[in-house]
């Protein structure tokens, strides 16, 4: 099964509570995420970037928001969210405005082999288990 | 930049390498290293962090997890996804206990 429709098929079941509760209990998160990236690693991420208020982070893959919009969240930074399968959307503009990042999470529709942004339009970059 | 990836464990001879390929996820196998790539797309002070042993044990409580809520997991994704993904991750913890999986964190600037 390709790529994209295997994401496709996840972003249809994300938000439902038994995997919200399994990704809980893996991973101490409840972003409908389903990598590896635990919150330690997600803030340890936030200090090698030194992430602060002025900053523009592109996460690319960002699936469901993590954890580009809680690094937002944590730093205060604004996030564009890169995410290829239009699917993950809602949940993810949905769990900006929970976290009280909406105003400054821009999710983006767009594969990471055509990003469309000019370049060093953004002053960090983070992904999340999307090479692999 | 930053990431985390899961690849090949560092080291590994070809058999181990196909071994690790075939077990591991989608994409994971790398004709050069992370640090090479990365360098190469003019990027420096490359740090990394092995965050194998992490990774272990998280895959370990995803499947965990996955059994605690599984009459609940199969109604939500049906019986073909569910199974799907515990295979998936059930080998990959073979592998990651086999020594031919590692993740990595990478951080680089430009």
């Amino acid at each position: 099964m390709r790529n994209v429709e295997r994401f496709r098929d996840r972003y249809a079941v994300s938000g439902d509570p038994a995997l919200l509760a399994a990704e809980f209990d893996a991973l101490g998160t409840d972003y409908s995420a389903n990598g590896y990236t635990t919150p330690l690693q997600a803030e340890e991420i936030g200090d090698w970037l030194a992430l602060g208020e002025e900053d523009l982070l592109l996460d690319v893959g960002a699936g469901c928001g993590w954890p580009g919009l809680y690094l937002a969240k944590r730093h205060g930074c604004a996030v564009i969210s890169l995410e290829p399968v239009p699917e993950g959307m809602p949940a993810l503009r949905a769990r900006a405005s929970v976290d009280g990042c909406g105003e400054q999470a821009w999710p983006v529709v767009a594969d990471a082999v055509a990003i469309p942004l000019r370049p060093k339009s953004v002053d960090a970059i983070v992904h999340a288990d999307v090479l692999c | 930049m930053a990431f985390h990836t899961i690849e090949p464990t560092p080291g590994l001879d070809p058999k181990q390498r196909r071994e690790a390929n075939r077990l591991g996820p989608a994409a994971v196998s790398t004709r050069r290293s992370y640090e090479a790539l990365l360098v190469s797309a003019g990027f420096s002070r490359v740090q990394t962090r092995d965050y194998t042993a992490e990774y272990r044990a998280t895959q370990a409580r995803w499947i965990e997890a996955t059994y605690r809520y599984e009459a609940a997991l199969r109604l939500a994704m049906g019986d073909a996804m569910f199974e799907e993904r515990l295979t998936a991750r059930a080998k990959t913890l073979a592998a990651v206990d086999a020594g031919l999986l590692s993740r990595f964190g990478y951080a680089a600037t430009r």
